[in-house]
Parts: structure tokens; sequence; C-alpha cells
């Protein structure tokens, strides 16, 4: 794509994004080829496959992928193809086993990916063929972070600590255990299920769209949360009462909506329709502050890591990966986080209040694939591409000089979608890792 | 036709291209097992572990139950 395209399409310095970003088959082509082969993907978590031998088949942009744990114990990410023909050798969505067997000639793969046995090898192929050149084709760089699998294809791709740069105290925020704990989450269930909308639509809303809450109104009033029999109306508790709400654009793409605590940072009664949910994060609020200290005041509201994978911080708490399909369908998945050592009727509790929540059936998730799915249909017409979307909302409203990094705003904003598409055209133009990462040149570059 | 599940560790068999096997691991997918070769044309083959195919079986043999 020339700069020229490029500039036609995403103009942040002016407010305006191309509906075609969201519509067009051409762009979207080049979006598998350009950015989901290059940035840094989720793929699952690892308590999905706890022990050698367990697989969960993943995706990575459209593309099936096996996550799995090998014989001894080490994560793996393979495209889910048999070198041959191309078979999909794994069609089962999880399990366990020692080889991954082809259907279509029986070629098979063990857990590290190595291909093993090939039928009728000494007749037919001289027992020469060389099977360590055929494996699975395997991810170029993996990261467990935390529990979270994450992949890239790109080798030249930065690790992804350096990737995710001050991002990462948010991220924690929805990985870290309740009481302040490093890492310590389990999936306690994930749910998937496809809508037509383009991918984009759901990773910009978790970027730290407060603006559509409105949206959001009659689950609001019904009060589903977990102290709505208790009175508090709303989808969720208001745990950030008193907080400094954030918003916040990183350069690499990436951008959330967290909160600052006041210097006190008092426990605010939450959960209170079950009363051993309730003392189990009053216990976690009060351990948390004891362990982090001044940290413990950061908290998290939701966010996106570029591209596709947006988490929720803590009611409901979970990783969505938003997988592209087509221009106009995402297949979306949630992940939903517990603390793996929490007494199960907190794990329970929280599974039924997730699922009232989020995904397919999920009251608030239900508003938001609305709005997204109506918007791609009214997006498509010949008349409807001719005019773009505003983003200009909050233009300039931002410092760049607080020890949160980024662009940090302290009203709601669209500088955070100004930054996320920003740095989707470097990854359309083929930019340099100094730019894709906004590294001070190649912000300079793409300075809006 | 040889039914690959029904195969268990120490049956032995005659493998394509005069390989004779001796069974230690069958997986149970049905396609595959894990055999050692006791004897092999090629001095080298010896005592390897591999993966057989079902199409590589010729024949189960003596000793080994009926399949
Ligand atoms: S396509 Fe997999 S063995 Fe032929
Ligand atoms: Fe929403």
């Amino acid at each position: 794509m020339t700069q020229k395209d490029i500039d036609g399409l995403v103009d942040v310095k002016n407010g305006f994004i191309s509906r075609e970003l969201f519509v067009d088959a051409d762009i979207y082509k080049q979006e598998l080829s350009k950015l989901f082969t290059r940035a840094w993907l989720l793929v699952g978590h690892e308590s999905l496959v706890p022990n050698p031998g367990d697989f969960y088949t993943s995706r990575m942009g459209e593309e099936s992928v096996i996550l799995c744990r090998d014989k001894k114990g080490e994560i793996h990410v393979f495209l889910n193809s048999c070198r041959h023909r191309g078979m999909k050798v794994c069609r089962y969505e999880q399990g366990n086993t020692s080889l991954f067997t082809c259907p279509y000639h029986s070629w098979t793969y063990t857990t590290d990916g190595k291909l093993q046995g090939v039928p009728l090898y000494k007749s037919l192929y001289d027992g020469v063929l060389d099977r360590e050149a055929n494996s699975l084709v395997s991810v170029a760089r993996l990261c467990n972070y935390k529990g979270s699998i994450w992949a890239t294809w790109d080798k030249d791709a930065p690790d992804f600590l350096t990737y995710l740069g001050d991002a990462k105290a948010h991220l924690d925020q929805a990985l870290d255990c309740r009481d302040g704990r490093d890492g310590g989450s389990e999936v306690i269930g994930v749910h998937k299920w496809v809508f037509p909308a383009n991918w984009k639509f759901a990773a910009e809303n978790f970027l730290g769209d407060t603006y559509h809450n409105p949206s959001h109104r009659s689950v609001d009033l019904i009060g589903i949360g977990p102290s709505a029999v208790s009175g508090k109306k709303g989808r969720r508790d208001n745990e950030l009462e008193h907080a400094q709400h954030v918003w916040i654009s990183f350069p690499a793409g990436h951008g959330v909506h967290s909160a600052i605590q006041p210097e006190a940072n008092e426990y605010i009664e939450s959960f209170l329709d079950n009363p051993v949910l309730e003392q189990y994060f009053r216990h976690c609020y009060e351990e948390r502050k004891r362990r982090l200290g001044d940290g413990a005041r950061l908290m998290p509201f939701v966010g996106t890591i570029f591209p596709n994978t947006s988490y929720h911080g803590r009611q409901p708490r979970g990783l969505c990966a938003w997988h592209p399909h087509s221009p106009t369908s995402t297949e979306a998945w949630r992940f939903f986080l517990v603390d793996k050592d929490a007494p199960s009727e907190v794990k329970d509790y929280l599974r039924h209040y997730y699922m009232r929540y989020s995904g397919p059936a999920g009251m608030t998730e239900q508003d938001d694939i609305e709005n997204w799915l109506y918007a791609t249909a009214a997006s498509t017409g010949t008349i409807a591409r001719r005019y773009p979307f505003n983003y200009q909302q909050s233009m300039g409203a931002y410092t760049t000089d607080h020890p949160l990094g980024g662009e940090l705003s302290l009203q709601v904003t669209e500088q955070i979608a100004r930054g996320f598409y920003r740095r989707w055209a470097s990854y359309m133009r083929d930019a340099d890792w100094g730019e894709l990462l906004g590294l001070p040149a190649g912000n300079r570059e793409a300075a809006e | 036709m040889i039914n690959i599940l029904a195969l268990k560790p120490g049956d032995r068999l005659q493998l394509r291209e005069r390989i004779l096997a001796e069974v230690t691991q069958n997986m149970e997918d049905g396609m595959w097992v894990e055999v050692r070769y006791l004897d092999a044309p090629n001095e080298a083959d010896k005592g390897l572990i591999e993966l057989c195919h079902a199409q590589d079986i010729v024949a189960l043999l003596d000793g080994s139950q009926p399949v």
C-alpha cells in the first residue's frame, strides 16, 4: 500500500478514518499479510494445556494453529496444516495426544512438531525423506507471559515485553492474582462465537471507548452486577467510584482505560450478593495494598493490546481475541479468568457473572455486538463508503509526561483510537520495527 | 487387513522391505504403532525404535494374538 493510499484512508491529524478499513476485501487481505504475520497475537493460556500431550486449537489471523504441550512439558504453537498436502492435522478443539496424525495420508507428527512417521517410508521414499525439514511449521517467537500464550510469525519481532512497552502494567492487572501476587490466573471457560462485523470494531471498543456507555443503559438500569440484588444497580460494582480515570494511547498501538485510586485507597464494598465473595475480594484488596504499596492504586478497566487482543480487568475479568474471518465477520473468543487458587465457590460465582455480562448471551456484550454489526451493515453501501468515520473527540487533550507513559488523557478520548490507526497505517506500509513500536524516530515519521 | 488397534506390546510383525519388528507401544490411534526393528537388511537399522504405519505391516507373526 503506498503512502498516498494510506493517507486517503487514515487521517489521524484531522480525525477521519475511511469506512473502507471496515468493509473492503483488499484492505482486509493486506491486513492478514502485513499485520497478522508480524504483530504478537494472543493464542491461549497455559491452563488450557496443563499436562504433557494436551493441545488446544487456536487461531492466528485466519489460520488455525495448535497450542500444545510436548512430552517434556514445553509449550509450542504450530500451524495446523500438514506439510504433505496441507490437511488439517488436528480437527479437535482440545484434547490429549501423543501424535498428530494427518487424516489424509497419515503422516504423523509428535507433540514437539517433528514429522515422526511417514507411511511406506522405506518403500516409497527410500527411507531418506528429510523428516526434520518437514516438521509442522512453528511460530517464529513464542512467549508465556504470566500464563497467557502469545506468538508471532515474524522472527525479527522484538520480544513480547518490548512489544507491550508501558501497557504491561495494565495487562498485568488482568493477569495477576487479585491479592497482588504475580500471575496465577486460570481460564475457567472459553466462549467462541462469530459476529458480522469487522474485527477492528471490537478491538477499538476495548481500547477505551468509554463514550459508548449509553448503549448499555438498559443493562445498567436492570442491574446485572454482583451487588444488584442488594440494590446496587449497574452492570458491575463501581469499585472505582473515587478513582481518577485515565485513558492512555501507547506508541505501539495499544490502548487502555485504567484508573488511579486516591491516596487513601479504601476498599469499596462489592460482591454484596454473596458474603463468601465479598470476604474474598475484601481480603484480596487489603493483601494487594500490603504487597504493592502505592502501586496498588493503579486499577484496570479495559484495554486492547494491538492488534486484536483485549482484556477486562476486574468485573468481569478475562482476555478476548478478535479473530478475523472476513472483512465483515469476526470470531470472538473470550477467555474467562479467575485466580487459580480461589475457593471453588468464588470461581463458580464469577463464572456465572461473566456469562451474564459477556459472551454471546451476555447482556452487555449483546449491546456492543448489536452496535458493531449494524454499523458494519450500514457502512458497506456505495454511498456510505464515501463518508469517513469521525474521530475528532478530545483532539490534543493529552499529556506525554505522565509516569504511566504514552499519551495520557484525563477525559474520555478518541486519541487512543487515533493512536491505534496511526500504528495500523505503519504496518500497512511495511514499516520497520522501530516505527511499529513507535520509537521516537518512527513516531516522528508517522506524526499527526 | 490387520486391525492395528488390537496390537499389543510384544507382538511381532513382518514389515515391508524385509524388516522384522516387535511392537513396543500402541497409541491406539488406529494408524500407527511404535516398534523396535529386530532384523533388517540394513545392519544400522537393527534395534531402531520407529513408528510403523498399518500399510507397512505385511503380517502378524507366530505367538501373537490373532487380529
Ligand atoms: S496431507 Fe497430510 S499426509 Fe498427505
Ligand atoms: Fe460496551
